[in-house]
């Protein structure tokens, strides 16, 4: 074989079997799945909402974390309370987490819809997740502080912290 | 059929079989950069094998080419420290008077042992949890072929390394430098020559998420080194672009690196305001990964 042949040594080993498999997309709940799990038995209402430059400025300010889009996926819930769908980056992919909110504003339960990412999947476990259960818009939400990192799903633990952060700084100037 | 090429399809072969057989999300260490480090580690229990190619071609003068082949396995002993092995290959094309303290050499070489590193790495600072990323490294090396001229030697080399990451915009945007030091003891076989050199580098490189699982950037590269651990022979400066792609389980990094500027410049050669001594007019490296 001749040295430039070497060159392109690493291509032939790329595994054929990886690139025929679809890419880890698992989708663990539908909305409405994730709706009864969080407001069981409740009907939930959907409500637009479009937060104003400063509102977007003032949540952003607050959490600490990027806002990407003004229009949150909002939903009321009969007996008070706010469903959110939202998404935060993987190392990849976007992650879509629920975010159900009492009515006073305090977490009631998250819950992760769709986790597309080929590690860090451990932020589904129930016992990380109850972490959030009754923290408020004051609450620091950062790791190795008021909430457990799961080590090799930091970055996963890290964005999603950083979502529920922005969702409760949402309720704080919009929703209340 | 070459028995290096038969080896090779024999192991993509393998390599084929087993990620088809295993099962379940596995962890990545992702390396964004061909030339700069970033400070993740592997996940605890998690395994990596990778193959690198790097090819140095052009001292400005007849024909001058050279490959440098690794095959790595990688594993994750902890959260922050992980531990590889690399079988290094090596090859040269020579001629025409490309090399300026060895005109008369001629060298057609395919592929052949250059030895083993092994490489440590600790994480210290984490890039997602504190103000930036902070890793050690050390890898002593042994090398059986000499990286310009080819020649069959037996060195040793001790490389450590300082590298630094932060990133930005929920990590969409990745920067990294490292620090290396090299030093490096040879004696070469056929003249029984001892030598020593340090080898000095700073590498700074970013990278950006510019589409889900695609990533594009640019690597910059000091380069000096020193014989003797005395006075500096030669510098370069070095800068390309890079591009990385990451799937579920495998992923490739490709950098194109050409050298914008040297010291000091090698008469009777074209090498404009490039070093050709110790480096070459550009350097390009891909590397693929496999997780398991």
């Amino acid at each position: 074989m001749r040295p430039a042949q070497w060159t392109w040594l690493p291509i032939i080993c790329v595994p054929v079997p990886a690139l025929a498999v679809p890419a880890y997309a698992a989708t663990y709940l539908t909305l409405e799945q994730a709706q009864q799990t969080i407001f069981p038995g409740q009907k939930l209402t959907a409500a637009k909402v479009t937060l104003t430059s400063e509102q977007a400025r003032e949540i952003e300010r607050r959490s600490g974390a990027n806002l990407r889009h003004k229009e949150i996926h909002l939903w009321k819930a009969d007996g008070g309370g706010f469903f959110i769908v939202d998404e935060v980056l993987g190392k990849h992919e976007f992650i879509t987490y629920a975010v159900g909110l009492n009515a006073d504003g305090t977490v009631k339960q998250i819950e992760i819809m769709n986790y597309r990412e080929s590690y860090g999947y451990e932020v589904r476990n129930a016992g990380w997740r109850a972490q959030f259960v009754g923290k408020n818009a004051a609450a620091p939400l950062q790791l190795d502080k008021d909430i457990k990192n799961i080590s090799g799903a930091t970055l996963s633990c890290r964005h999603i912290a950083d979502g529920v952060r922005r969702v409760l700084a949402t309720y704080e100037f919009a929703l209340k | 059929m070459d028995h290096r090429l038969a080896f090779t399809l024999a192991f993509a072969a393998a390599l084929w079989s087993f990620a088809a057989l295993r099962a379940g999300p596995v962890e990545a260490d992702e390396n964004l950069w061909g030339y700069v480090y970033g400070a993740d580690t592997l996940p605890a229990g998690s395994n990596e094998i990778y193959l690198w190619t790097t090819s140095r071609n052009q001292k400005g003068k007849g024909n001058y080419r050279a490959w440098d082949t690794q095959l790595e396995l990688e594993h994750g002993f902890t959260d922050r420290f992980q531990a590889s092995l690399y079988l290094n290959g090596r090859s040269h094309q020579i001629s025409g008077g490309a090399l300026d303290e060895d005109p008369d050499r001629k060298l057609h070489r395919g592929l052949e042992w250059n030895g083993v590193n092994l490489e440590l790495k600790y994480n210290l600072l984490s890039v997602y949890k504190d103000l930036f990323g902070l890793s050690l490294y050390l890898e002593p090396e042994y090398q059986r072929i000499d990286k310009i001229s080819g020649e069959r030697m037996n060195g040793f080399a001790l490389e450590s390394k300082l590298i630094l990451q932060k990133n930005f915009f929920d990590d969409q945007l990745a920067l990294a430098y490292n620090l290396t030091l090299e030093p490096e003891w040879n004696k070469f076989k056929a003249s029984k020559e001892r030598e020593k050199e340090l080898e000095f580098e700073q590498s700074v490189g970013i990278s950006y998420r510019f589409l889900p699982h695609w990533f594009a950037g640019i690597e910059g590269r000091y380069a000096a080194v020193y014989p003797e651990f005395k006075h500096r022979e030669g510098n370069a400066y070095f800068l390309g672009p890079n591009l990385h792609y990451a799937a579920e389980r495998w992923w490739f990094t490709f950098t194109f690196l050409p050298q914008i500027s040297g010291n000091p410049r090698i008469a009777g050669r074209d090498s404009g305001n490039l070093h050709l001594h110790e480096y070459e007019r550009y350097e390009y490296r891909f590397k693929i990964a496999f997780n398991f």
